[in-house]
């Protein structure tokens, strides 16, 4: 028999217990402070584009060995325009001209870098004269190949490039490798094991030239050949056909790219990695931003109820926030991805039915409890002005959430090219940065306006091809900056249940937890963070010396930190001042920069020498 | 840490393991059965056993191809067992009952694991305690004996432990032959170069496969450990034969730290060598034997008396057959004291009860150590070069010179080196087994003075270990020319009587007992002045023939004293040491060279300090044997040790250890060392000059530096030379060492001038000799260059002093670099 003491103590204990388990749950929604958004105050008044840093293109304001040669048009080549945007984020001055030729008549003088897009080369005069600058020291890199045949015809070219033989003008190869040591993320085999991949993944340019490549070069990627083909001889590695080599005369570099791959923005990585292959180190800026983003969040309507629940069983809303929202969580608390929503509160401004705003409440409490942001979004089904649409999305926001800031708006791609109108709108003012979708023929990032931003997503979540890891990694390496979307159209949209969102959500969260793990040491930013750091990206400017075993670097335009990638060989970073620094794999490491001065300390590798004389 | 730090530990690492298994782990294990023998049988006898198991077990596991690690320690752990089993029946049942009752205890839960584990260290505690306590009473009973033990090992230690932090690498070109031969024993395959005497090889493949002990460590520093106990062998030697106690430390402190001696005799003590390793049985296995006669008598006459003989027996057949499974010139040796033996004990040898026994060990002990060569021979291994030519002299149907014997090691090393992995590398190939002696252990230099003198340093064999320096030519710096065929006359003035000496002169000389006495003397006085001694040499070759006759008279006066034990030894050393004399002298006499007198100086050097301490012993007993009392003869002997110290001292006849330079240099192994501590085994190439091919074997591969130069010289802009390895690493001599062989330019440092130079054609080692070492060298470093040039962040410098530079390519192993590149000196 229990006393009424004991009846008593027990009695409290569980009330204490009770209590203690409440109110943490109680406390933490009474004080979630979902109506504010906590990224609104990442931006400094100097951090616009009126302080963007200006790349010298004329000829007075460059200096010898300071500038790249791009010999093309950069508005006409496609490699002209990445070569232009190359330039641009490494701070480099950019001089371009259609003839070789009359450049070297006319001024002479030795650039740092001759990028050439094959279509303006003269051959072979100007091979000649590309072997005089190679003497004096200057790096050729030919960001595309003339045909094979040509090359075949040209002994002098092949001479320059390095090439052997050419075995085959055309050779169909089963698949791409890329060797470690050049992208950040390491080698990569892009062949497909079975047809399943190869129709899900393969989308790279499989006919290629078979280059061989001959002594004092080395190669970087190479087209991977299936060795039944050729049953009569063995054919070693080195003699698979040559994708991206460079060969080295002892004053110089030559490297050569086969294939369309400076076409993209691809082409910003491999020129980085190909200019850290000619010094023993190379810093550079970088974003330092990887972004989740969540498009067409439509977990506040019902427009597409009937569907769900032929194909889930569920409500639209019930999708969204027992499917959905359970997956993002699992994938945050696995990776540590915040994630930017961008909510739908309609999809249909047809229909009657008003956006749940309760749930808005609901979802705004959550994405606060997981750090993330929630934004804007031009996508509906109906086809109403997107202006208005807008309008009344805000009005909606408005009225349930007056003090959230919207910082970040995501423009579908068929809203691209008339969302500057719309910006204008006053109750836009305070969108700070776009999200558009990704294209890898475009630009990564830039200013829209003075006070706007736009980023391009870089990956999408459900689908990544061999072609989209190839530019991650490129991305990567260039400027520490990814961004992945998620378009949960696809889940409203979704017909069968192969479209369907268990079958997606198991796609994109293994893309997201198998080709990201590489580059854990980038930050994972919402986008308005990201905003932040590509507008600092933007703006800085800096030098950067060696001497002896330090490395000073000075910072203009610094506003709280900046983020620099020291690739370097041989060596490891001793010590730092004027800021950090993290691995980001070996021979690369994230610099975080907190003052305007920073000094590196190299040392050589440690352990590498345990008995001396 | 440094490496001379590391040198220290893995000499003392080694020869703490070497002894614990061949001595240490053998006298726990016989002491019982050995307690009637003296200390010191029972230390030789310990180690006879223990080395002998070792070689044979090996050699039956290679044989069985079912050699490793675990088979290895099987093979010694049970025996082992069995044997303390077996040897201490009421010890080994009290601790088995006594572990038994513990862990039935321990597993009913009557004791604790704790108290278990305290039992079980409280034992051992009593069993090392047990151990200290016995080796301390030893000392207490003997602390003379101890402190002069301790002081000839600090003695032998200095002397030879020296050079090792010095010179790290390998001293004799001929080692990497046996390094390669180890190897093999490693993938199983024994006699990989043909049937040779492998007992040396078991050793160290034992050490290595045992206790991951790499196998260019030990060749590199276990020669200190295989010297110290040489001189230990000839110290227990005399110690059990010699009745004064002190003495023998006397002969063998002259023996350690004169300055008498040539160095030809010492300075093989420095390399890691069979032939040296095989020193270590002779001497036991004459001490058996004389040890067998005296207990076989007294165990006829006294039924009661301990058996001793049939140990004795099992000990002469154990260091016999491990004198000729190691190497053959020790058996020679060991078969010339036997002979002497023979003739010594000549009145006992034919009587029944000895001669059966005798006949029946010589036979076991021949048979096993020819059993496993026979039986590998039978299953198809051609025998090894050196083999055939040591048979075709036992039979008598050759009777040339060494030089025969290497060049046909050489074509049998250089066949098994080419078919490792088909390239020519030339460092077995160009120096047998027994070829690197009169090259790199001739006492001065070997000049090049073109091409005959390479042709005469190739054939090795007429050099003098004189004192001087040694011509390619034949010249010796002794006091008389000496050829290497025996056939040119010398002439000399020896003692006022002029000799000439010719196998045709003596021939034709009238026999004239007086007159050939003194010849023969003269030509004895010659060989010892030529061949062994450098200083006081009037008084040591007069002591040496003194000696002998002393010898000879101690023993008749013994015999008639019914002395005959002691007797028939003084009177078998003495003949031995005339046939060592003989032995030593061939060349003068005309007769056939059964061993090149550098080898032969050798034993007779390491055989001198026998004849001294025997004769002085043999006049000490002599004057004080008389006497009822030990005290007075040993305190003669301690007076006698005391002088020779004082004298040595003070006269200033101690040398300085002899530091005699490696074929590597310390840069290269220092750098060997790190690479193979560094990188995983097997993702690296060395591409150098030789030696280190063999001592990274296990770890990494090589590419021979000349074999790419070659490459490169003979190839085009078409040619493909690829090493498959992520590193590979370019060994180059900025000043390029003498590979045994000097040039005018010696000591030069690598230069434009020769890498213009056109690349010698030469196989093998010739390529490394002499001024194309230079030309080699200099290439490298410019192609070294020239790859830095075009991959300067891929080729770096990875470790460089003044003399040495180590470069370090890294390379994409799925996309290697062709590294055929027009460095500029192509040609």
């Amino acid at each position: 028999m229990l006393s009424r003491r004991q009846f008593f103590t027990i009695t409290l204990i569980m009330l204490v217990l009770l209590f203690l388990f409440q109110a943490t749950s109680v406390m933490k929604d009474q004080w979630n402070e979902y109506g504010i958004n906590e990224y609104a105050e990442v931006l400094t008044s100097e951090m616009t584009g009126e302080n963007e840093y200006r790349t010298s293109v004329s000829l007075q304001e460059i200096q010898e060995y300071d500038f790249v040669l791009f010999v093309g048009d950069e508005e006409k080549s496609a490699a002209g325009a990445q070569a232009y945007e190359w330039c641009v984020y490494t701070k480099r001055s950019f001089l371009s001209t259609d003839s070789l030729k009359d450049y070297a008549a006319q001024t002479g003088l030795c650039p740092e870098v001759i990028l050439i897009d094959s279509d303006w080369l003269s051959l072979p005069g100007d091979v000649e004269l590309l072997e005089e600058f190679v003497t004096q020291g200057v790096t050729v890199i030919f960001m595309t190949l003339p045909e094979a045949e040509v090359v075949e015809q040209n002994q002098e070219l092949m001479d320059f490039l390095g090439i052997d033989a050419v075995r085959q003008t055309s050779v169909h190869v089963t698949g791409i490798e890329l060797y470690s040591g050049f992208l950040l993320g390491g080698a990569a085999l892009y062949v497909a094991e079975d047809e399943e991949e190869e129709e899900e993944k393969q989308d790279m340019d499989l006919d290629v030239p078979w280059y061989i490549t001959r002594s004092a070069t080395k190669v970087y990627m190479v087209g991977r050949i299936n060795e039944e083909d050729y049953p009569a001889e063995e054919i070693d590695y080195e003699y698979y056909p040559s994708l991206i080599w460079r060969r080295s005369t002892g004053s110089g570099y030559v490297f050569a790219v086969s294939g369309a791959y400076m076409e993209s923005v691809t082409a910003i990585g491999l020129l980085n990695a190909m200019m850290y292959e000619t010094e023993d180190y190379l810093l550079y800026p970088v974003v330092n931003a990887q972004n989740l983003v969540f498009t067409n969040f439509a977990a506040l309507s019902s427009e597409e109820d009937e569907r769900m629940d032929g194909l889930y069983y569920r409500s639209q809303k019930a999708v969204f926030q027992e499917l959905v929202w359970s997956t993002v969580l699992s994938l945050w608390i696995q990776t540590g991805d915040v994630p930017t929503f961008f909510i739908n509160p309609k999809l249909n401004y047809e229909s009657e039915e008003e956006p749940d705003a309760e749930r808005l409440v609901y979802f705004l409490k959550l994405i606060r409890e997981n750090d993330g942001e929630a934004g804007l979004t031009t996508y509906q089904f109906s086809e109403l002005e997107l202006s208005e649409k807008l309008s009344e999305d805000l009005a909606f926001y408005q009225e349930n959430v007056p003090d959230y800031e919207f910082r970040a708006l995501y423009v579908d791609e068929e809203n691209e090219e008339n969302i500057s109108g719309v910006l204008e709108n006053e109750a836009l003012e305070s969108v700070r940065t776009l999200i558009l979708e990704m294209n890898a023929e475009e630009s990564v990032f830039g200013y829209e306006s003075d006070n706007v931003t736009w980023q391009r997503a870089t990956a999408d979540g459900f689908s990544y091809t061999y072609s989209d890891d190839l530019l991650v990694k490129s991305l990567e390496t260039a400027l520490g900056y990814s961004t992945i979307l998620v378009d949960l159209d696809r889940v409203v949209e979704a017909e069968s249940e192969e479209n369907s969102w268990e079958i997606l959500s198991e796609e994109f969260s293994s893309n997201i937890t198998t080709y990201w793990k590489a580059y854990t040491a980038f930050e994972k930013t919402v986008v308005s963070e990201s905003d932040a750091r590509i507008r600092q990206f933007l703006n800085l400017s800096y030098e950067e010396a060696r001497e002896g075993d330090t490395i000073r670097v000075s910072v203009e335009n610094l506003y709280e930190e900046a983020y620099f990638i020291l690739r370097i060989h041989n060596e490891e970073i001793e010590s730092m001042e004027g800021g950090t620094y993290e691995v980001i794999e070996e021979g690369a490491y994230l610099l975080t920069l907190t003052q305007e001065e920073a000094v590196i300390t190299l040392g050589a590798k440690t352990n590498s020498f345990y008995y001396n004389n | 840490m440094s490496m001379v730090t590391l040198t220290i530990i893995q000499t003392t690492v080694i020869f703490i393991i070497y002894m614990t298994l061949t001595c240490g782990v053998p006298f726990f294990l016989f002491n019982p059965k050995l307690r009637d023998f003296r200390l010191v049988v029972r230390l030789m006898m310990s180690f006879m056993i223990g080395n002998f198991y070792i070689m044979n077990l090996v050699f039956l596991l290679q044989l069985a191809h079912i050699s490793n690690r675990f088979t290895l320690l099987a093979g010694t752990i049970i025996p082992a067992v069995l044997v303390y089993l077996k040897t201490r029946q009421r010890g080994a049942a009290d601790i088995t009952g006594v572990f038994w009752n513990e862990a039935v205890r321990l597993s009913r839960g009557e004791l604790g694991g704790k108290r278990f584990a305290l039992n079980l260290t409280g034992w051992f505690k009593a069993l090392i305690g047990g151990f200290i306590r016995k080796c301390a009473g030893k000392v207490r009973q003997h602390p003379l004996d101890f402190c002069f033990s301790v002081g000839l090992f600090v003695c032998l230690v200095w002397m030879y432990g020296t050079n090792l932090l010095e010179n790290f690498g390998y001293g004799a070109s001929d080692i990497v032959v046996h390094n390669y031969w180890i190897n093999s024993m490693s993938e199983g395959t024994i006699f990989v170069a043909g049937v040779y005497p492998f007992g040396f090889h078991c050793v160290l493949y034992y050490l290595h496969a045992m206790f991951g002990i790499e196998t260019y460590v030990l060749l590199r520093v276990f020669c200190l450990t295989q010297t110290i106990m040489v001189h230990f062998m000839l110290l227990f030697f005399l110690k059990a034969c010699a009745r004064s106690r002190y003495l023998p430390y006397a002969a063998v402190l002259i023996y350690v730290i004169s300055t008498f001696f040539t160095t030809s005799f010492y300075v093989r003590y420095e390399s890691t060598l069979p032939q040296e390793f095989g020193m270590l049985f002779i001497l036991p296995a004459i001490y058996f034997g004389f040890a067998y006669f005296e207990y076989q008598k007294k165990e006829l006459e006294d039924k009661s008396c301990p058996v001793r003989s049939k140990w004795c027996l099992a000990g002469f057949a154990m260091s016999f057959s491990m004198t000729l499974a190691v190497h053959f010139y020790g058996t020679m040796i060991a078969g010339l004291f036997c002979v002497a033996m023979a003739a010594g004990y000549v009145f006992r040898l034919f009587r029944k009860p000895y001669f059966k026994r005798i006949i029946l060990t010589c036979i076991i002990s021949v048979g096993i150590a020819v059993f496993p060569m026979a039986f590998a021979f039978a299953t198809g291994t051609p025998l090894q070069g050196s083999l055939g030519w040591g048979l075709r002299v036992i039979t008598g149907s050759s009777a040339t010179s060494d030089s025969e014997e290497e060049e046909e090691e050489e074509d049998s090393a250089e066949d098994a080196s080419e078919t490792e992995d088909g390239t020519e590398t030339g460092d077995d190939s160009e120096v047998g087994e027994n070829s690197e002696t009169e090259e790199s252990f001739g006492t001065g230099e070997v000049s090049e003075t073109g091409e005959n003198s390479e042709a005469g340093e190739a054939s090795g064999t007429e050099e003098s270990s004189g004192t001087g320096e040694v011509s390619g030519t034949g010249e010796s710096s002794g006091t008389g020319e000496v050829s290497g065929t025996g056939e040119t006359s010398a002439s000399e003035d020896v003692l006022g009587v002029s000799i000439a000496v010719s196998s045709g002169i003596l021939s034709r000389l009238k026999f004239n007992p007086w007159k050939t006495l003194l010849r023969y003397r003269n030509i004895f006085y010659l060989a010892l002045r030529v061949f062994v001694f450098v200083e006081n040499v009037v008084i040591l070759c007069l002591s040496v023939l003194v000696s002998e006759i002393i010898l000879l008279v101690a023993a008749v006066v013994f015999f008639i004293l019914k002395k005959n034990d002691y007797a028939a030894r003084l009177l078998s050393t003495a003949l031995f040491m005339l046939f060592m004399m003989v032995l030593l002298s061939a060349v003068y006499l005309g007769i056939p060279q059964l061993m090149d007198y550098a080898r032969a100086t050798l034993y007779f050097c390491y055989c001198l300090p026998v004849l001294w301490c025997m004769a002085a012993d043999a006049v000490l007993t002599l004057l004080c044997g008389w006497m009822k009392t030990q005290r007075v003869q040993n305190g003669a002997s301690f007076a006698v040790l005391a002088l020779v110290v004082g004298a040595l001292y003070g006269n200033g006849w101690v040398r300085e250890p002899y530091l005699k330079g490696a074929l590597e240099s310390n840069d290269a192994v220092t750098c060997l060392t790190n690479i193979i501590r560094e990188n995983e085994d097997y993702t690296w190439t060395i591409c150098s000059a030789n030696d280190e091919r063999l001592m990274a074997y296990d770890y990494g591969y090589h590419y021979e530096l000349y074999t790419l130069l070659s490459e490169i010289k003979y190839g085009d802009e078409d040619t493909d030379i690829t090493i498959p390895t992520k590193n590979t690493y370019f060994f180059i001599e900025k000043i390029p060492l003498d590979y045994l062989v000097s040039y005018e330019g010696s000591g030069q440092s690598i230069s434009e001038e020769g890498a213009s130079r056109a690349l010698p054609a030469y196989k093998s080692l010739t390529q490394y000799q002499g001024e194309k070492r230079w030309i080699v060298m200099s290439k490298a470093y410019y192609l070294a260059e020239a790859l830095m040039e075009l991959y300067p962040n891929e080729m770096t410098v990875y470790y460089e002093t003044d003399e040495f530079i180590c470069y370090r390519l890294e390379q994409n192993i799925d996309n290697l670099f062709n590294l055929w590149i027009d460095y500029g000196y192509n040609y």
